[in-house]
């Protein structure tokens, strides 16, 4: 049986793959800080633009997306 | 038959201008659109014709689109996609009353190739940032041939403006690090410029264009303070720093970017960086608060993202 991940390193795996897959992602947090340290995460050899942090007051979480400006070689 | 609410009239941009899948999406969170069209005409009155009044007479035809909108959380996409100098696909329609996004495809709806030439956020502070993109036609706009397929999207987030700033550096070599004390408004502004590429060979009377200069430039104003000495602690620039960099006339580095901390100057994820030069710095004192706003246009491309 595997091990299963932390929940913040299986959102960020998923959120990896996603932006590498489609080219951009939403990714959500329940603070800021814990968005940039998801953000900060992302392999430095992985190009991305990012927008404007923002919150969503129904989900109360907050949100950014990312862009992939030129991916692994 | 009723009034068409403005709300259920949408622009709506093409997911893939090459043509592999044909889906839409609105423009998310849009506050108010407004599409015109212009006959451009010249006079053709001549001495065969009695009387001194013009005669227009149409020799070719254009359209604007402009959009508002609440969702900034795209900048960086949008930043990019100005400056990637690429038409794209744009149409408007009215959408359903269900779910203010699946388009109708009604007769008065219309399709063309677009270029984006002007963006422009708006950061305040204790308001939501807004958005405001133009798109100017190149080529003909025609009526739609069937109702779009519109991908519905979920609607977005806000944005408070006071968490996003700018920060200067004091040279161009340094990185910039230091936001403006007491800002209040940020507005960052992208313009393409574009020209009359129609030549003989152009089919119909649709002006075509092509772009031909990217110009940027940041606007920010803040309360002058008296007596209060901002220290590198703080990192924060007051009107006398920012007086010094507009004597030394040269370019400084600058970032617009994500902020956090105890007074919100902890640059976060950055949106945009480049060179600014300081181009116009205009002291206001009315009898209420005393500010100063400051004009810095872009030198050089701008950067988005890492």
């Amino acid at each position: 049986m595997s091990k299963k991940k932390p929940v913040d390193e299986q959102t960020q795996t998923g959120f990896v793959d996603e932006l590498l897959k489609n080219g951009t992602a939403v990714l959500t947090a329940a603070s800021r800080e814990e968005l940039a340290e998801l953000v900060n995460a992302i392999p430095a050899d992985c190009k991305y633009a990012a927008g404007a942090v923002g919150f969503n007051a129904e989900s109360r979480l907050y949100c950014i997306r990312l862009d992939i400006i030129s991916a692994k070689p | 038959m009723a009034t068409l609410k403005g709300k259920n009239l949408r622009v709506l941009i093409h997911n893939d201008a090459s043509g592999s899948s044909d889906t839409w999406n609105v423009v998310g969170m849009s506050t108010n659109c407004s599409v015109q069209y212009t006959n451009n005409t010249e006079n053709a009155n001549h001495k065969d014709i009695v009387g001194i009044a013009q005669v227009p007479t149409v020799v070719s035809q254009a359209c604007t689109i402009s959009v508002e909108s609440l969702n900034v959380t795209d900048a960086a996409a949008i930043l990019a996609a100005i400056k990637s100098l690429q038409p794209m696909l744009l149409c408007w329609d009215e959408t359903s009353t269900t779910n203010n996004q699946t388009a109708l495809g009604q007769n008065f709806a219309r399709k063309g190739m677009f270029y984006m030439n002007d963006v422009s956020f708006q950061f305040d502070n204790r308001t939501n940032a807004t958005k405001s993109v133009q798109f100017t036609s190149t080529g003909k706009v025609e009526a739609l041939t069937a109702a779009p397929n519109v991908e519905v999207i979920t609607p977005g987030s806000l944005t408070k403006g006071q968490n996003i700033r700018l920060y200067l550096s004091s040279d161009n070599t340094a990185a910039p690090s230091k936001v403006i004390a007491s800002a209040r408004t940020l507005q960052l502004h992208v313009s393409l410029s574009l020209e009359d590429a129609t030549t003989k060979d152009t089919d119909g009377n649709w002006v075509v264009q092509e772009p031909t200069e990217l110009t940027w430039d940041i606007t920010t104003s803040a309360l002058v303070r008296s007596n209060d000495v901002i220290t590198s602690q703080v990192l924060g620039q007051d009107l006398a720093a920012i007086e010094a960099l507009k004597e030394d006339g040269l370019p400084v580095k600058g970032k617009i970017a994500n902020a956090s901390g105890d007074n919100n100057r902890t640059a976060g994820i950055p949106i945009i960086s480049g060179s600014l030069l300081i181009t116009q710095l205009t002291l206001n004192s009315p009898l209420e608060s005393a500010s100063y706003e400051t004009q810095l246009t872009g030198y050089g491309d701008y950067t988005v993202g890492t």
